[in-house]
């Protein structure tokens, strides 16, 4: 992760060609899924993808196959396997614990050295709201505020161990600097918390978390949001869009996504060639990343890879960093008025 | 000496422990407790001794002591899920056990979390149901207490009963045209919602994935308590204890079968897996030695200390561990007795000062100083000797139907299971009561649970 354009690619319709009919193969059809997914991230790995954004659909009847794994235990599963992509999971809040999710995503970042993010995708809805025995959350305003204070909740647990709280002295008998423990004693308009992570944050203390874009402005605490996905293929609007200029508060980039399938392009037109054109052009418009939202492994691994490769969008694998030093080189990319 | 592979076989699991008095970190062989690479040693040389399963726990807080944290205790707790999917990753046979608590998780969450799981191991998911969540309060939750202490049995298997219905209720019809994806949404729709509206729980939620190669995880649970036995012998594949000896079990057995005689089950549906301590030696000698160090470790004056202001209820400035019994008065505040520093509960203040007069009389009949006395309140429990030593005892006890197998207490992170692997199994092994290789990569079916 070390380039100025990030390149992510988002998991969640991610389709398996050739999975096996019949009931009795579905937890087949389930393991092959797993397999390509891994096999490709790992090549993905390889080649200098940034990093993947793992989907989620949590009832069956929406998203694919993949997507209905918990994104959070599939970011687990690859991470072990991989060494410098980044791993984003989608993180629905509604109805979690800010405790839970703050531990996951330390856990994950531990277990991934760093290269952990959040794609924070609020959804208060009454399916959701159901699945949990609760009761929806129907006002944007309301499902805002919420989840600010959500997000806010989670940082003051990622910084509630400093780094360096482990000593291990073993000649003194302690094995924590108490001095840099600190307790979460938080009473919002949302959430009444206190209490203590179990775990250190070591590995980037702040997980990024991407976010919609109505959700980063006015991002309050230590939480670092970035804006992700403000606008799906821009570059094809009618009149070509760089990144809206509102934002306001701790928003530190503008990530476009593009949806990439094998007719993407026009008829007359080489795929190869038109996703070249478009990261070009969303470049030129002042996008900090894109986010490719491909619909199957086929078409990114014939075409789009190899076309991003030759035209150097691709790192070559060079040193292993965070996902947050990779999202700083967003920060710097973004147009004017983009950052806070 | 026996090639063949076992009959009735002796079981392995490895019991990682996330903080506890008795982790000793200070150990010269110690990984560090919480790194992801202590994980990984722990889990791949536990499979290279073909265990059935590793163990991860859940719901220790920060140590705190009178209000004020403290810093000699070890401590940390990653996220056990997002640790068994690394895990599964790198492992192909090892069954991955999870703790997962019914008080602060719904039941919607829990069978898509250990579906994921069951699926990206391929069917080696185990789910330790615990109804609360260890010493977690309602304080750290936004739903804050939401189950009363009696209540905790009742919305435990409400919990349960909805997490498999769940995960039993994806249509057993087959598929039939070329999208999977496209066919289970088209199923799903034809498929019943779970539903369950009552005063312990509420849930509405379609089927979440298809089952695993392994159906549905492996149930584990503690089941010590009259309920808890209750509660183990209609749903529990497996139950870890915590007795060590066969007196102990002996009454633990009698308990549990009387218990699934009145369900109807058998006692071999049941794996029954004391926890373990084990320390391996050159010679007995030796072993006694590493015992005796550890035991001083776990006893050091900190934590002899905490454990006698814990029992008076106060603070003992003034103490003097090689002195006799504090003469304070203690102070009765129920908030702080607490089962893991293994004192029982003492239901009033007169009681708490007839049992600290019983501890002073004998203290000084005994002639034992503060720390004498706390020691003696503990007699160390385990399997201490050489590898063949404490192979001879497990396979004691399980010969004798005491024990299934053992849920060795990896009290040394990264050395324990290396002693254990290293010099224990492989005279198991040549005893003819442990396998050579693994009879599946499916933990139902290396634990006999189906």
């Amino acid at each position: 992760m070390s380039r100025e354009f990030p390149i992510g690619i988002r998991t969640g319709g991610l389709a398996v060609d050739g999975i096996p009919n019949g009931a009795a193969e579905e937890a087949d059809a389930v393991r092959t899924a797993i397999a390509e997914l891994q096999r490709n991230v790992r090549r993905w790995d390889r080649i200098g993808v940034d990093y993947a954004v793992i989907d989620d659909a949590p009832t069956p009847v929406t998203g694919t196959l993949l997507s209905r794994l918990v994104p959070t235990h599939v970011a687990g599963y690859l991470a072990a396997t991989t060494e410098r992509i980044g791993l984003v999971p989608v993180i629905n809040p509604a109805f979690q614990e800010p405790y839970y999710v703050a531990k996951r995503l330390a856990t994950l970042d531990l277990v991934a050295g760093g290269r952990i993010g959040w794609l924070l995708q609020p959804d208060y809805s009454g399916e959701i709201a159901r699945l949990f025995g609760r009761q929806p959350v129907e006002e944007n305003v309301q499902v805002r505020s919420i989840v600010l204070e959500f997000v806010q909740l989670a940082a003051a647990f990622w910084h509630s161990w400093e780094p360096g709280a482990v000593i291990r002295d073993r000649e003194n008998d302690l094995y924590f600097d108490v001095g840099r423990i600190h307790r979460v004693e938080h009473q919002g308009a949302h959430f009444t918390v206190r209490g203590i992570a179990s775990i250190h944050s070591d590995s980037q203390g702040t997980i990024p978390v991407l976010a919609a874009h109505d959700f980063s402005a006015g991002a309050v605490g230590a939480a670092r949001i970035v804006s992700a996905a403000t606008r799906v293929n821009p570059s094809q609007d009618a009149g070509a869009e760089g990144p809206a200029g509102t934002s306001t508060g701790p928003v530190v980039g503008a990530t476009a996504e593009l949806v990439v399938s094998k007719d993407s392009a026009r008829a007359d037109v080489d795929l190869a060639d038109w996703i070249v054109r478009e990261i070009a052009s969303l470049v030129e418009l002042g996008w900090g990343g894109v986010l490719l939202r491909p619909d199957s492994f086929a078409v990114l691994d014939e075409v789009v890879l190899p076309a991003l490769a030759q035209a150097g969008y691709l790192g070559s694998g060079g040193s292993v960093g965070t996902l947050t030093s990779l999202l700083h080189q967003t920060i710097r990319s973004a147009p004017e008025g983009e950052t806070a | 000496m026996s090639r063949t592979e076992p009959a009735r076989r002796l079981h392995l699991g490895i019991f990682y422990p996330e903080t506890s008095a008795v982790v000793d970190w200070s150990h010269p062989n110690a990984g560090p407790l919480n790194d992801f690479d202590t994980y990984r040693h722990t889990a791949l040389k536990a499979q290279e001794g073909l265990f059935d399963a590793l163990f991860l726990g859940e719901g220790a807080l920060f140590p705190e002591h009178f209000g004020a944290l403290s810093p000699h205790n070890v401590y940390g707790e990653p996220d056990r899920d997002t640790i068994l999917a690394a895990l599964a990753a790198l492992t192909t046979h090892l069954g991955l056990v999870a703790t997962i608590n019914t008080a602060f998780s719904d039941p919607y969450d829990i069978a898509r979390r250990l579906a994921t799981l069951d699926h990206l191991s391929d069917g080696r998911v185990g789910w330790n149901v615990v109804t609360s969540a260890g010493a977690l309060k309602g304080e750290y939750f936004e739903r804050g207490d939401a189950v009363a202490h009696e209540d905790r049995y009742r919305r435990a298997e409400a919990n349960l009963v909805a997490v498999r219905a769940i995960l039993d209720a994806w249509p057993a019809r087959g598929l039939s045209a070329s999208y999977f994806d496209e066919l289970i949404r088209a199923d799903v729709r034809l498929a019943p919602r779970i539903s369950v509206h009552s005063s312990l729980l509420t849930v509405d939620a379609p089927p979440v994935l298809p089952p695993s190669r392994q159906q549905r995880p492996v149930i584990f649970q503690a089941g010590e308590s009259n309920d808890g036995l209750a509660f183990s012998s209609r749903y529990s594949d497996a139950l870890f204890v915590p007795y060590q000896n066969a007196e102990d079990l002996g009454d633990y057995a009698h308990r549990l079968e009387t218990q699934l005689a009145r369900v109807g089950r058998s006692r071999a549906s049941i794996k029954v897996l004391p926890r373990a301590y084990v320390i391996v030696g050159d010679s007995t000698d030796d072993a006694r030695d590493q015992a005796e160090a550890y035991d001083s470790f776990v006893w050091r004056d900190s934590q002899v200390r905490q454990f006698l202001e814990r029992a008076w209820g106060r603070t003992l400035p003034d103490l003097d561990l090689d002195g006799p019994l504090p003469e304070e008065d203690p102070v009765f505040d129920q908030r702080l007795d607490s089962a893991r520093f293994t004192l029982q509960k003492i239901a009033s203040s007169d009681r708490l000062r007839a049992r600290i007069d019983g501890w002073r009389s004998e203290a000084a009949e005994r002639g034992w100083s503060a720390r004498q006395f706390v020691r003696a309140k503990h007699p160390q429990q385990g399997f201490f000797g050489t590898g063949e030593e404490v192979a001879n005892s497990f396979i004691s006890l399980f010969e004798r139907g005491l024990a299934d197998g053992f849920l060795v207490h990896n009290n040394i992170p990264k050395h324990t299971v290396d002693q254990i692997v290293d010099r224990v199994v492989p005279i198991l092994q040549d005893r003819g009561v442990y396998p050579r290789r693994y009879a599946s990569d499916v933990l139902a079916r290396n634990l006999g649970a189906v």
